[in-house]
């Protein structure tokens, strides 16, 4: 009983030392690694729609007015502004691929044309599911718009040994278009 | 528990134990801790190389050696938590019970991988984002695990602080051949920090090979070769 105590307790203090110093770690790094994960999101940005010279974030609130329902509740939309003039929209989507969520930035134009599409973070196979990923496959969203359908095996072909990234990926696209089609309602 | 002298067998193979303690203390005593500690330092990177002689840890080293800026960053973060869970690991050593040692060396590995982690992801993000998994994974990296068990649990801090900085250099060391010889042979020329400083004209075609994963099995066989030629000749000289 004794001893089954000490154990407990040597853990016990261990853990809580252990995380004391992980959070005093993370307060201390958080504000860096913010400005990374801004810097990247800005790079995105940039080349998802290279037309916009500065981005502004959609806030939520404008969001819920326009009526849409974000599919992932980190889905993040970003106005594109080229002077006081709208340059179209960036909207950074997750839709789950092969190896877990995927984060994609989809770029659409002020005529409503998908402009380009930036993988920003990926967990698919490397050499497999990553194929989808390739310029030859990505340029069949180019040009797309709303009404059109933008689905594997209708409009899209698949990459053979990567459908289910393929398929993430049109997703993604898709949901991007919606999200416009409602923006611009 | 009749017929079955488990007691026994425990009493004296603790008596075994602190009579080993024993020697080793005096040796510490005969010998002088700091000299000792040198030739702790100095085994990890040569006789005793984690990757070329122990063979653990191979697994990370194989996969990020491609690059020579790989093998820097990925050396650097190895040896930090190495030495940090060595230390820290001899200095509790005595208060530690046996029964849950090593789940208190897992929490104290991940908590100075997290660390690591975070500040790379803060301040390093390219070479960060390059490394990937392999920063996270060096929680279950055997040399660390190993070297805790092995090594920090069982000896005083000075010569634990040694055998991490010795297995960590040494990790480095076959690293940085590694990483700058399948860089150089596999792309024609070694980039650091986005500068070239070592190029083999354009005149050399890239061997691939180097790159793939069979180009790491291929110079890590050959580095471990060079170690026994090496080894021979200073056992028979």
């Amino acid at each position: 009983m004794r001893d089954n105590l000490r154990i407990g307790l040597t853990l016990m203090i261990i853990c809580l030392v252990a995380a004391g110093a992980l959070g005093v770690t993370y307060v201390f790094t958080k504000g860096q690694i913010d400005k990374q994960i801004k810097i990247k999101q800005d790079a995105a940005n940039i080349q998802a729609l290279p037309v916009a010279k500065i981005f502004k974030q959609v806030n939520p609130a404008q969001i819920k007015k326009k009526g849409i329902k974000l599919v992932n509740e980190q889905d993040k939309i970003f106005q594109g502004l080229n002077g006081d003039s709208n340059a179209g929209y960036t909207f950074v989507v997750h839709p789950r691929g092969y190896g877990g969520i995927m984060e994609v930035a989809v770029g659409i134009s002020a005529e409503g044309k998908v402009k380009a599409v930036v993988i920003i973070l990926n967990r698919e196979t490397p050499g497999l599911g990553d194929q989808a990923f390739k310029p030859n496959f990505i340029k069949q969203f180019i040009g797309s718009s709303p009404k059109d359908k933008v689905e594997v095996k209708k409009d899209i072909d698949a990459v053979s040994g990567a459908t289910i990234s393929s398929k993430g990926l049109t997703k993604g696209v898709r949901t991007a278009l919606d999200y416009y089609k409602k923006i611009n309602d | 528990m009749n017929g079955w002298p488990r007691n026994d067998v425990i009493a004296r193979s603790e008596a075994t134990w602190r009579s080993l303690l024993k020697t080793m203390a005096q040796t510490e005593q005969k010998q002088g801790i700091f000299s000792l500690a040198y030739k702790d330092f100095k085994a990890g990177i040569l006789m005793e190389n984690p990757l070329l002689v122990l063979a653990v840890g191979l697994c990370s080293a194989l996969a990020v050696s491609t690059r020579f800026e790989n093998a820097i960053f990925m050396g650097i973060a190895a040896t930090f938590v190495l030495l940090c869970s060595n230390t820290l690991i001899s200095l509790i050593r005595k208060q530690v019970p046996d029964q849950i040692r090593i789940p208190i060396f897992i929490v104290i590995i991940a908590s100075f991988v997290t660390i690591v982690d975070l500040v790379m992801k803060g301040y390093f993000i390219a070479a960060y984002e390059r490394l990937g998994v392999w920063i996270p994974l060096i929680v279950v990296n055997c040399i660390i695990l190993g070297r805790a068990e092995a090594f920090a649990y069982k000896n005083t801090i000075t010569r634990s602080i040694a055998d991490g900085l010795g297995m960590g250099a040494g990790f480095t060391l076959v690293l940085l051949i590694m990483g700058g010889i399948r860089e150089l042979f596999g792309t024609g020329k070694i980039v650091l920090f986005d500068k070239t400083i070592l190029s083999l004209g354009s005149a050399f075609q890239p061997a691939q090979i180097f790159i793939l994963f069979p180009g790491a099995f291929i110079v890590f066989g050959f580095l471990i070769g060079f170690l026994n030629i090496i080894k021979e000749r200073t056992s028979n000289g």
